[in-house]
């Protein structure tokens, strides 16, 4: 990371100024009264309860905007993942910056730190599949995690902790001591009820700091382990919505922090943010009650098609994957 | 009972149900008389399933809100939960979140206002406490002078050098206290008194938690409130409240407030007024009036509790499965036929839409 990009982070939250006046009242009234109405529409279709509701995370309304049929396309079979090692990557660069938020630790935080964090938390995914791949891994792995074992890239669990632990570095070396009076909460979830709970909007958050009651301007931070792209600004606005609709008040802003290229994004939360969140998920909600009473789920083929569970059965995804390689 | 100003802008929402419920309240409690009536009908159903039951006498039975949500839920799934499922399966950071955030936040109030006692009048607010640096202070604490309870636990992970699982537990004890004090407001409400195992400070108290029928000393029935309101006091005039930092489905919370309203009876011998329900994800509080209908409730789920262990020592069958999301993750799926139909047709849904 640049220097830049080292500071954002805490110079925002040395000069919480710099954030700007979070968005209360009539935005966000406006916003619940438009999802209510959305919701309720919705629910006379879908048939949900309060018992059995709708349950929509930021996964599944982002894949209700960008492909429905992804949307309902369930699991790989036998409960396989297309891209695993990015998964698991994915896991410990997420624990990693908890752990960072945590213990505001000076001494770099290892690969297996992260692993462990993970496993105490009840997500043994990551290592489960590191001890699939490297049933023997190296006793001691260090910051890095690297050994001299490494194969072609992804092949080993080697490789894999080589790769987690070059990011969590590059992570963690610029992640700033955070201050007690932010209120650091990692894995906050949040949830918004809709028509009397048939519908749930929910979703976890990486890192949150302030908001009601500390006095300070809400802040949530993102991690993502891969590069940034203009989708995780979607992501970001969602999160908006939802601290600010439970809260009462808007973060200021969500700063999303990619591991995989060292960028860091800043996306204030500011009133249209609010307004045009609220109604893209109106818009999910309305596709989600026609799948529910049986509608064919429409399929919009992108460069996500590859990672599909559907890949090998969709002709409009086949179709797109295959112009992609053409090109 | 719990009427704390809430410093949000957003007021927590107070779901429909409970409103109406407490609208509807009567007055003229007998809270010694109904919990003593409580206490010889949870009895004497004990006593009826044992007695069908020859073969269960003597078993150890444990009857805590999971127990009892499972045994609701699905009887055949929790009975196929084994010794894990029916006992407390030991501190892990995941459970710990709550215990640790409780004591943290008693010590910190300890630290802050070190004249004040319950229901002293405050001269002026203690200031907001900052959750993460209460629970590191906590679990210094602990890790120095280790008490009984999850402090023990806590200790031995700082002798072990375990900063990770620390870190861990860390977290949810942060979580639960930011959103407890969010959702039920700071300062807290006066005569509000934190449940932990540790009775020398003046915001906290022992809850009786358990009680054993008459002459049953392998039976164990135990609310977890995570605090007080009120005086516990013949009167009546107090509150249980339970913060869960996620929401239940509503059937789930209603059933919660039930069986902490009857557990409670049955361990202090008195019955509460209300039993108040707060959700750290969504700020949500709902409020129960403890009458007859919610007590009975509670019985029945208590009493099921003992029945479903009971007939644990059987032959395990799935003629009452009740197949739910659960299904996912029961040790019997493979072998339980409503389960199986149920994830091969309904169980395709998820998170409320069909699967492909």
């Amino acid at each position: 990371m640049d220097s830049y990009h080292r500071s954002v982070l805490a110079d925002l939250l040395a000069q919480p100024e710099e954030l700007g006046e979070p968005v209360t009242g009539a935005v966000l009234d406006d916003a619940l009264a438009l999802l209510e109405d959305a919701a309720a529409a919705a629910v006379r279709d879908g048939g949900w309860t309060s018992d059995d509701p709708l349950r929509l995370s930021k996964w599944l309304l982002t894949w209700l905007l960008r492909c429905p049929r992804r949307a309902v396309a369930g699991p790989e079979p036998d409960g396989a993942v297309a891209d695993l090692g990015g998964l698991v990557i994915g896991l410990i660069i997420d624990a990693g910056a908890k752990l960072a938020t945590l213990t505001g630790r000076t001494d770099p935080i290892t690969v297996d730190d992260a692993l462990a964090f993970l496993d105490a938390t009840g997500d043994t995914r990551a290592s489960d599949h590191l001890a699939d791949l490297d049933p023997s891994p190296p006793a001691a792995t260090g910051a890095t995690g690297a050994n001299s074992a490494a194969g072609p890239p992804g092949s080993t669990g080697s490789d894999l902790r080589a790769e987690a632990g070059a990011r969590l570095a590059r992570l963690t070396a610029t992640w700033p001591v955070i201050d007690p009076g932010w209120w650091p909460r990692v894995e906050e979830p949040v949830r918004v009820r809709l028509a009397d709970g048939a519908v749930t909007l929910g979703g976890r958050l990486d890192v949150l700091l302030g908001g009601p009651p500390t006095g300070r301007p809400g802040l949530v931070i993102e991690v993502k382990s891969g590069r940034w792209h203009d989708a995780v600004r979607a992501d970001a606005q969602v999160y908006g919505l939802l601290v600010g609709l439970r809260d009462g008040v808007a973060p200021a802003a969500v700063v999303t922090v990619a591991a995989g290229d060292g960028a860091t994004q800043r996306e204030p939360i500011r009133p249209a943010v609010l307004q045009h969140t609220a109604e893209r998920v109106a818009v999910a909600l309305r596709t989600a009650s026609g799948l529910a009473a049986g509608e064919a789920p429409v399929a919009r083929p992108g460069t996500y098609c590859g990672f599909c569970p559907l890949r090998d059965e969709c002709p409009e995804g086949r179709a797109a994957t295959k112009a992609d390689a053409a090109a | 009972m719990i009427s704390a100003p809430t410093p949000t802008p957003a007021a927590p929402t107070v779901r429909a149900a409970a409103t109406r419920r407490a609208a509807e309240a009567g007055t003229g409690r007998d809270a010694v008389g109904t919990a003593d009536r409580l206490r010889r009908e949870v009895a004497d159903r004990i006593e009826q399933v044992l007695a069908a039951t020859p073969a269960a006498q003597g078993s150890e039975v444990y009857v805590g809100w999971v127990a009892a949500l499972d045994a609701a839920t699905c009887p055949a799934r929790y009975r196929a939960s084994g010794a894990d499922g029916w006992g407390f399966p030991g501190w892990s950071a995941a459970l710990a979140g709550a215990a640790i955030g409780r004591a943290a936040l008693a010590r910190y109030l300890d630290a802050v206002r070190p004249s004040a006692a319950l229901g002293s009048e405050p001269s002026c607010p203690p200031p907001l406490p900052a959750p993460l640096e209460a629970v590191r202070a906590w679990v210094r604490d602990a890790a120095r002078a280790p008490g009984g309870g999850v402090a023990s636990w806590v200790a031995e992970l700082a002798r072990a050098g375990d900063r990770v699982e620390l870190a861990a537990a860390a977290a949810n004890a942060t979580r639960w206290m930011a959103g407890f004090v969010r959702v039920v407001g700071w300062p807290l409400p006066e005569r509000l008194a934190l449940v932990t195992d540790d009775v020398d400070s003046p915001f906290t108290r022992r809850w009786p938690r358990r009680w054993r029928p008459p002459g049953r000393g392998t039976i164990t029935v135990a609310g977890s409130p995570d605090a007080v309101a009120g005086k516990v006091a013949p009167s009546g005039h107090f509150d249980l409240l339970v913060h869960r930092p996620s929401s239940p489905t509503d059937g789930a919370l209603a059933d919660r407030a039930a069986f902490e309203a009857a557990a409670g009876a049955l361990g202090a011998g008195m019955v509460a007024e209300h039993v108040v329900i707060t959700a750290g994800d969504s700020g949500d509080r709902a409020r129960f009036v403890v009458d007859q209908p919610l007590l009975a409730r509670g019985a029945d789920l208590i009493a099921g509790v003992v029945r479903q262990r009971a007939m644990a020592g059987e032959a395990w069958t799935d003629d009452d499965a009740t197949p739910s999301a659960a299904c996912h993750h029961c040790p019997e799926r493979s072998s339980c036929s409503p389960g199986q139909r149920w994830l091969a047709g309904p169980g395709r849904w998820r998170a409320g839409l069909p699967t492909l």
